[in-house]
């Protein structure tokens, strides 16, 4: 890790970098209502319009956003008309939002363009799009009439902007302003598609959260949905109808998707989970029931969007106690630094953020389009947009947190591995570091020399002046054990008063002479305790005295040694009667053994 | 390593052919009206140096060199066909132009920039035709190159009704419109909320730099394949392609180092600033007056080369045995991506050599090649997603290790130390009795450490089964033991607690003819005033000391 202040150069860098970035895609994403700021050859026509019905004449020079209309009817009929500004334009078009309707064109009482009047004489589904009508030469100042006819019940109420220019402008002004809806849509789309290809191979690694394909389904759902709110299917098929039919279907999923994806995330909390799905279940149904109303000529399908809307707005209400519930519930059971519940709180968040946006929308377009005076024509799908772009965000920031977390635990993993492996008093190793490795050793091909070692005096020290002062005594004699061999070697405490060393090469007697220069120096020094010497007794027995045999075996006799020499001392200390009964005399002879 | 089964490519490749399937089903358009590809010009040249010449043949045979301030004049007659918004679309590089019908101009194209000879990226212009019935009409499109050493600088001509060639012309590229769009968004997303994360967290390397290449790649398509004119016309893009096609290469050698580890070895670093110094050179040389196509071919030989070269080094490193899956899916990504940056070179220099027209099943490849880059970028956060919950379990068998005592299975003494620091900050009243094994010395040194060991283990059991839980039971020592106790009834539970201790070691003392006996002390918080845990524990030790004194006495 580096010291503080790169930490914090590097903090401030990212920081900056980060607002740098977010910065210039603010200031590149200027929305324009107008073309002739773009530098665009187009204007829009808002004033000066006559609307009328067949029960005559409603507003006459009126603004196209305050001629206030009752939503429409099937049949019904409006029509507007104004004349054209005397500008003359390259290839002149008008484009006229329809909106489930069929609508007529005529320059001076000639029909110059019609679109979906067959199909509103058949009853079926007209579509949402953008109509570019194409003018003859010589447009300037003469009088253009548009008629729309509604196409199913509660079909619009309100007109879009009108837009009069040259053809490419007008579309490269659309383009314009759905720059945003289109990129972020793609985005959550083939993020869907990536996540569900995905799908499979995390499985296969035995991961069966159901969090990632549903949330794959989200995102589906919702890019669908933004793309075709923006008509950008429009620009890839033949079929006017498709877009409109994609927007309907992804916009009755979403509440389905929404419950479904709850259900996924409160696997645990049984009653929530049990609320989302039966939730679930209801908006399928109703999901499904549309099909067969719409074919057996009840209703049309594109006109349950209230319905969905109400379910939408109803089933926000128990969505947000289930939430809350969870988080409330994760947080009384979990540390607030357990991943998974952080991850949890990441995908709530955003749930709610999503829920709150769409929320927002569905109260604004239904109060335009049945209370204000503009319609729903006001309506701009961005709120929404930007509330499914943060949503499937949150989905990702949820998995970056579990990144996080296992950067951290493999320091704390080595953290703990020392705890494992090590003596908290004397930092040697312990016994369970010395069980692998003889059980490496017995696997391997390695010579080497297992000491065994027995302190002498640590009882008496413990019952005579305290647990303290043997653990002092301990620490001073590991800490000349450890002194004596190379870093190298294994000097492990593997009990009280047991110490063992595993020396990686075949040499006794260099074992033996480091083992008996240890005896010497802790006999001349002065120990940690007056008046007791730090003695001990040791075993040695190398790998090549029992090719073949298992480490333990090497162990065990080198065991046997250590007994052999500490009784052999007890003796000798016997026949010595010393005046002081715990000064040990050092080994006289050599380990013989063999 | 696990072997990574080939069942879940083929399901994800499934996947990706399903929705190409779907896709392609759902999205197709069908021009209304018939559009016509104009080729057969007439072409004339007015060359710089004062030549003139005069040619028949149509543009498709003509492999001529032009260079800056050449005029070029073609001329066709317009096709049959009445259509409500004629437009043409013509595909230009290098060049300003301007369109006339019968030599009456009609649109203009970035002349005032060709006659200062600045440089003119390779776009797509939408030229409006007056909306009348123009067949017979003499079209006339000039052309001023402002490049030396350049081929013909127009593609194609289209004419058509404005809409039919629009959606045409997005059907053509849908695959790169709808990849290349999702790269950028992915990038920005993904460069933001690894830069925040980067904030205080190490290891974040890696994320970053794979997003910035997923941003620059992205922008790169968008803007090389004419898409980006869709949405913006503003000049600011106009030399983004050159600049994002520098940083590509060196991008992806910094996440190659990062991904395998050798970032930092003087080999590496001497390859990344090789590129750099090539790039630099490139960039120089276009600013002082190198041709576009050296510069072009420079590009994709440095292209070609260096995905060669990281490809042979992601090769060593699959097969050596440093990788886990983690890198290994990431080291796929990257080949993935190397591999369509040699197809786009191939496919950059062909089109150098003969104009041909935009092959989809290459942009297929192309978009494959990035959507695979991105799956592993994507499955690398997800692995380690996948990866938590067994680095979870294996830290929760580590702290065991950690806090027991291997022998036994009791706490131990980290263990034995936090519960005391446990303790000092709770008002309850507890209990610490020490223990203390007499006779293990004994038997370790007679009988060796085996026997020793049993001793200590049954000791425990029995500790186990006279003060069960919610009492704390640990081995601090070699043969000492610790037992806590904050909730019991009394102080005759505990009598009768040691009683059964008792009972039991002098039944296996019977059964084995070891000495299980144990000494003991016990003290209570509220007998020590305004003591810490390790008073009353070395009070209790105290009391055992005292109390194996009087058994050996007795003993004896």
């Amino acid at each position: 890790m580096t010291g503080k202040t790169p930490g914090r150069i590097r903090y401030f860098a990212c920081i900056t970098l980060a607002l740098l970035i977010s910065g210039l895609l603010i200031i590149s994403y200027s929305p324009t209502a107008n073309p002739s700021k773009l530098g665009l050859n187009a204007e829009v026509l808002s004033d000066g319009w006559t609307i009328k019905n067949e029960d005559g004449i409603l507003h006459e020079d009126t603004n196209l956003q305050s001629a206030a209309i009752p939503p429409a009817d099937t049949g019904d009929t409006y029509i507007l008309s104004r004349i054209l500004p005397d500008k003359e334009y390259i290839n002149a078009a008008l484009r006229i939002r329809c909106v489930h309707s069929a609508v007529k064109v005529f320059l001076d009482d000639e029909e110059i363009y019609s679109y979906g009047v067959e199909a509103y004489e058949k009853g079926s589904i007209l579509p949402m799009c953008n109509l570019y009508v194409a003018l003859p030469e010589g447009y300037e100042g003469r009088l253009i009439t548009i008629s729309f006819t509604a196409g199913q019940i509660d079909a619009f109420s309100g007109f879009s902007d009108i837009l009069l220019g040259t053809i490419s402008d007008l579309q490269l002004f659309y383009m314009n302003s759905v720059t945003i809806p289109f990129f972020l849509g793609v985005f959550l789309t083939i993020l869907a598609i990536i996540y569900m290809g995905m799908y499979y191979y995390l499985r296969h690694l035995r991961s069966t959260d159901m969090r990632l394909p549903m949330g794959a389904i989200v995102s589906l759902d919702l890019g669908v949905f933004v793309l075709a709110a923006n008509n950008i299917f429009n620009l890839l098929s033949s079929n006017d109808l498709l877009n409109t039919l994609m927007e309907y279907t992804s916009l009755y999923l979403i509440p389905t998707c929404l419950t479904g994806y709850l259900g996924a995330i409160s696997k645990g909390y049984k009653k929530t989970a049990f609320l989302a799905n039966l939730m679930t279940l209801i908006n399928l149904i109703i999901l499904l029931s549309t099909i067969p109303l719409h074919f057996l000529g009840i209703r049309l399908y594109t006109t349950f969007a209230f319905i969905v809307h109400l379910l939408c707005f109803l089933e926000a209400f128990p969505v947000m106690i289930c939430c809350l519930w969870i988080i409330h519930n994760s947080g009384k059971l979990r540390s607030h630094d357990d991943p998974d519940y952080r991850s949890t709180i990441f995908a709530l968040s955003g749930f709610a953020i999503f829920t709150f946006s769409a929320w927002a929308e569905i109260i604004s377009y239904n109060f335009l389009k049945y209370f204000s005076e503009a319609g729903d024509s006001r309506v701009n799908f961005n709120i929404m947009v930007f509330g499914s772009f943060l949503f499937v965000i949150c989905i990702f920031l949820s998995y970056y947190v579990y990144t996080l977390y296992v950067i951290q635990s493999e320091d704390r993993q080595k953290l703990l591995r020392g705890l494992a492996y090590y003596d908290p008093l004397t930092h040697l190793s312990n016994r369970a570091k010395t069980q692998e490795e003889i059980l490496r050793l017995g696997n391997s091909r390695q010579s080497y020399v297992i000491i065994s070692i027995d302190m002498d005096n640590l009882k008496y020290v413990n019952d005579t002046y305290g647990h303290n002062e043997g653990d002092k005594l301990i620490q001073y004699f590991a800490s000349m054990l450890q002194s004596s061999f190379r870093a190298s070697d294994l000097v492990a405490r593997i009990g009280g008063d047991e110490f063992l060393v595993i020396m990686y090469d075949d040499n006794v007697d260099l074992a033996s002479s480091r083992m008996r220069g240890l005896q010497k120096t802790l006999q001349k020094n002065p120990s940690v305790i007056p008046g007791v010497t730090c003695g001990f007794s040791f075993g040695i027995c190398s790998e090549s005295e029992f090719p073949g045999r298992t480490a333990e075996d090497v162990y065990r006799l080198a065991d046997e040694r250590m007994y052999a020499m500490k009784k052999r001392r007890h003796i000798e200390r016997a026949k010595a009667s010393g005046e002081n009964n715990f000064f040990d005399t050092p080994a006289p002879q050599k380990e013989g053994f063999k | 390593m696990k072997r990574i089964k080939s069942l879940p490519i083929f399901a994800f490749l499934g996947i990706l052919l399903l929705t190409l399937i779907i896709s392609s089903i759902l999205f197709s358009y069908k021009p209304v009206n018939h559009m016509e590809n104009i080729v057969d010009f007439k072409l004339s040249v007015n060359d710089r140096d004062g030549g003139y010449y005069h040619t028949d043949r149509s543009k498709t045979d003509t492999a001529s060199i032009f260079s800056v301030g050449d005029y070029l004049y073609i001329s066709a007659d317009m096709p049959a066909g009445y259509y409500k918004s004629p437009y043409l679309l013509i595909n230009a590089r290098y060049c300003g132009f301007t369109v006339s019908l019968d030599r009456e101009e009609i649109f203009e194209n970035k002349m005032q920039k060709a006659l200062k000879a600045e440089f003119i990226p390779y776009r797509a212009v939408f030229v409006p035709l007056p909306s009348r019935d123009l067949e017979g009409h003499r079209l006339t499109i000039t052309m001023l190159l402002t490049e030396d050493d350049v081929e013909f600088p127009i593609d194609y001509v289209l004419y058509g009704d404005y809409i039919d060639i629009l959606k045409s012309f997005i059907q053509s590229k849908i695959s790169i419109l709808f990849g290349a769009s999702f790269l950028c968004i992915f990038g920005v997303v993904f460069l933001l909320i690894a830069l925040i994360f980067a904030a205080r967290n190490y290891g974040f390397a890696a994320h970053i730099v794979s997003a910035a290449i997923c941003l620059s790649f992205g922008l790169w398509l968008l803007e090389y394949q004419l898409l980006i004119c869709l949405f913006y016309q503003q000049p600011f893009f106009d030399n983004l392609a050159y600049t994002l096609v520098f940083t590509l290469i060196p991008l992806c050698l910094v996440l190659l180092g990062l991904i395998t580890g050798t970032l930092k070895r003087r080999r590496f670093v001497f390859a990344i600033l090789f590129v750099i110094f090539y790039d630099l050179i490139l960039v120089i040389g276009r600013y002082e007056g190198m041709t576009p196509q050296t510069v072009t071919t420079g590009v994709a030989a440095l292209y070609i080369i260096s995905s060669i070269f990281m490809l042979v080094i992601e090769a060593r490193f699959v097969l050596s045995k440093r990788r886990t899956e983690s890198i290994y899916v990431q080291l796929f990504g990257l080949a993935s991506l190397n591999i369509s940056l040699i197809i786009t070179s191939i496919y950059y220099s062909g089109r150098l050599m003969s104009a041909k027209t935009i092959s989809t099943s290459l942009d297929v490849a192309l978009v494959v090649g990035a959507s695979f880059f991105v799956v592993s970028r994507m499955l690398a956060y997800v692995f380690s997603l996948t990866d938590s919950v067994s680095a979870h379990q294996q830290e929760q068998t580590l702290s065991k290790l950690a806090y027991m005592d291997s022998l036994t299975g009791l706490p131990n003494r980290t263990t034995c130390d936090r519960v005391f620091m446990e303790l000092d900050d709770s008002d309850l009243d507890y209990m610490i009795m020490s223990l203390d094994l007499n006779g293990l010395k004994v038997l370790n040194d007679s009988l060796g450490h085996a026997v020793g060991d049993r001793l200590i283990k049954d000791f425990a059991d029995a500790l186990n089964i006279c003060f069960p839980d919610p009492a704390f039971r640990s081995r601090i020592g070699g043969d000492e033991f610790v037992v806590v106790m904050s909730e019991f009834p009394g102080e005759s539970y505990l009598a009768s607690r040691i009683d059964r201790l008792k009972k039991l070691l002098d039944e296996k003392s019977k059964d084995t003819g070891f000495d299980y006996s144990a000494a003991y002390g016990c003290c209570f918080r509220h007998e020590l005033k305004n003591a810490s845990s390790h008073d009353v524990y070395m009070k209790a030790d105290e009391r055992m000391y005292i109390n194996k004194r009087m058994t050996h006495a007795v003993g004896y």
